[in-house]
């Protein structure tokens, strides 16, 4: 009897021993994935202010260049901004095309 | 003693499993967005600095690169995301496509048209608020929606590849959640969208458009390649 306890001691203590292994080997792996996500977010943030740099750099480029703002575009923007007066409320409803 | 055992049994009946799926669990793998075009760049720096959206938000449509980037009134880069755009190339609609049946509109006239357009919300004849990009030609901005079986629209909008983003009748779609969070508050009212032509130049695209220095465009005049001398 004594013997049988010890195994089921010994079989308890081996399972409790693996379970808290595999507990200690899937908190890093936590730590990776929320590594992972921390990373594609600072890869997002870098991108968006990487274009966001890009635009503000042709900016300049223009500006240092001289580009008139358009004067002969000016023309074309007030269409632009003429065409821009549509309410779109008021227009019959239609399907989209998918 | 038996209810210790059982619970030390149960425990790790519970944990292995667990172990093994985070185990078993695949490779993560980091996706960082492509960098944007320089006519997405070109264009979006014509568009400040001449003010051409006159204070309202925009969004450019790179059908190319199958992508849409939304800016905010003030210029500022609100967010991006991968679209599918309409199956055919091209830039113009042909006339009346917008009031056709989509299933009479053959494939070769499923194009997404490039231009400037004020976009505005409307109503389509189900009732639902439309974002309407052309209304002219029935193209609109909408979540991700299959109109036929078979299309797979949400594993093309899903891959890495921008070559398989070309299913739609010509609307262009989006990620729901990308919709919902960055399309829908930045066009509250109206806006103005530049959808990047294919083969007709960004000047003829966009009246006024003048391209920036320093960057390479199809169609416009380049800086003349530097003179190779032999010695």
């Amino acid at each position: 009897m004594q013997l049988r306890t010890a195994i089921v001691r010994a079989a308890a203590v081996s399972a409790i021993g693996l379970a808290l292994g595999l507990g200690a080997c899937a908190t890093p792996n936590y730590d990776d994935e929320f590594a992972m996500v921390n990373t594609r977010l600072d890869n997002l943030t870098t991108h968006v202010g990487t274009l966001d740099m890009r635009v503000t750099e042709a900016i300049q480029r223009a500006d240092a260049a001289g580009q008139a703002a358009n004067a002969a575009a000016a023309e074309a923007r007030t269409a632009n901004q003429r065409i821009d007066q549509l309410n779109m409320q008021r227009l019959p409803a239609r399907s989209p095309r998918g | 003693m038996r209810s210790f055992t059982g619970l030390a049994a149960a425990a790790a009946l519970l944990l292995v499993p667990a172990g093994a799926a985070l185990a078993a669990a695949p490779e993560p793998v980091t996706v960082s967005a492509p960098p944007a075009s320089d006519a997405v760049v070109a264009v979006a720096a014509w568009a400040i600095r001449s003010k051409d959206p006159a204070g309202k938000p925009f969004a450019i449509v790179d059908k190319g690169a199958a992508r849409v980037y939304v800016f905010g009134p003030d210029g500022k880069l609100k967010g991006e995301a991968p679209a599918l755009v309409g199956s055919a190339p091209g830039d113009v609609s042909t006339p009346y496509t917008g009031d056709r049946e989509l299933s009479s509109i053959p494939p070769h006239e499923r194009t997404t048209p490039a231009g400037r357009f004020l976009a505005g919300w409307g109503k389509s004849t189900k009732g639902e608020k439309t974002l309407w990009v052309d209304y002219r030609t029935a193209v609109s901005i909408h979540p991700l929606a299959s109109v036929t079986e078979g299309e797979r629209r949400e594993e093309r909008l899903a891959s890495f590849t921008p070559d398989d983003n070309r299913i739609t009748f010509g609307c262009i779609n989006v990620d729901r959640a990308f919709f919902d969070t960055i399309i829908r508050p930045t066009f509250k009212k109206t806006g103005v969208f530049y959808v990047l032509p294919e083969a007709t130049p960004l000047m003829q695209a966009f009246p006024g458009f003048v391209a920036p220095p320093g960057l390479r465009l199809a169609g416009t005049a380049a800086a003349p390649p530097p003179l190779l001398r032999r010695r």
